[in-house]
């Protein structure tokens, strides 16, 4: 059996001229869907918890960060947020970058930059955590 | 086996959509507008990690970032970030419905199109006045 055959629909002139998601667009639209869903969840909760909270002040806030079940759910939201941002950055720049050297560059370094953020941002969400364990203990 | 074929130049020719001839619809206009508010949205999750860098360097720290966050630029950053997750988010459920094959039809398109406009509005705009009196 042709090991090729799932890509063998596609002509040679769009392999060579596109390479959008090869061999992969089904599971990146799937992905894309499911973490929209997600998003809907967590985004209802964001604005619950904001318009329930009311005016925090520092310590408010530091409180509510340093709660279990916000700090999975802020960890969730930044981690899917991201995550989406990036997925739908790829279609716009599959459909707007035709040159494919120029395309991988530019995704590659939004990769990069919002990889590194999200990680960062996330050690920030980690370290007030910690310090509300350590304080109450 | 197919030959491979040489690599095809990209025709001097304008490239659909054909912006210069192409009149703006509603459809297309909600569309690119998804887009262009899922990229600024973007700047939000840069703006949700300062948030969070705040919280965890001390209240003088928070203190400057709303300070920054109240002046007429954070305001006018905050208007255009909730516009563009209301607008994202409702136009996100309308492309979740038509992934599952409801509302194709012309005229539920326009509805649902409107009824996303309408809610980006309203909510918005109780958005930012939470922001400011709340």
């Amino acid at each position: 059996m042709n090991p090729n055959h799932k890509t063998s629909y596609r002509s040679p002139e769009n392999r060579l001229n596109t390479r959008a998601n090869s061999g992969h667009g089904t599971n990146h639209w799937i992905s894309q869907r499911l973490s929209a869903g997600a998003l809907l969840g967590l985004n209802l909760w964001f604005i619950c918890a904001v318009l329930c909270h009311g005016p925090m002040g520092y310590d408010g806030v530091r409180a509510w960060f340093q709660d279990p079940l916000s700090f999975i759910l802020l960890s969730l939201y930044l981690g899917v947020l991201t995550y989406h941002g990036l997925m739908g950055i790829k279609v716009v720049a599959d459909d707007y970058i035709t040159c494919l050297s120029w395309r991988n560059g530019t995704l590659w370094g939004i990769y990069s930059i919002f990889g590194i953020g999200a990680i960062y941002g996330w050690v920030q969400l980690l370290t007030v955590y910690i310090q509300g364990l350590t304080h109450a203990s | 086996m197919t030959a491979p074929l040489k690599k095809q130049p990209i025709p001097d020719r304008p490239l659909s959509p054909h912006l210069q001839i192409y009149r703006p619809q509603m459809t297309s206009v909600l569309s690119i507008l998804h887009r262009m508010t899922g990229i600024f949205l973007m700047g939000g999750i840069g703006i949700f990690i300062a948030w969070a860098w705040a919280v965890n360097h001390g209240v003088d720290t928070y203190a400057h970032f709303l300070t920054y966050s109240r002046s007429f630029l954070g305001r006018a950053v905050s208007i255009g970030i909730m516009a563009s997750f209301f607008y994202h988010m409702g136009n996100g459920i309308r492309h979740l419905a038509w992934d599952l094959g409801y509302g194709f039809d012309l005229k539920t398109t326009h509805r649902s199109g409107m009824a996303v406009l309408i809610f980006t509005l309203i909510a918005t705009a109780m958005g930012f006045s939470v922001l400011l009196f709340g």
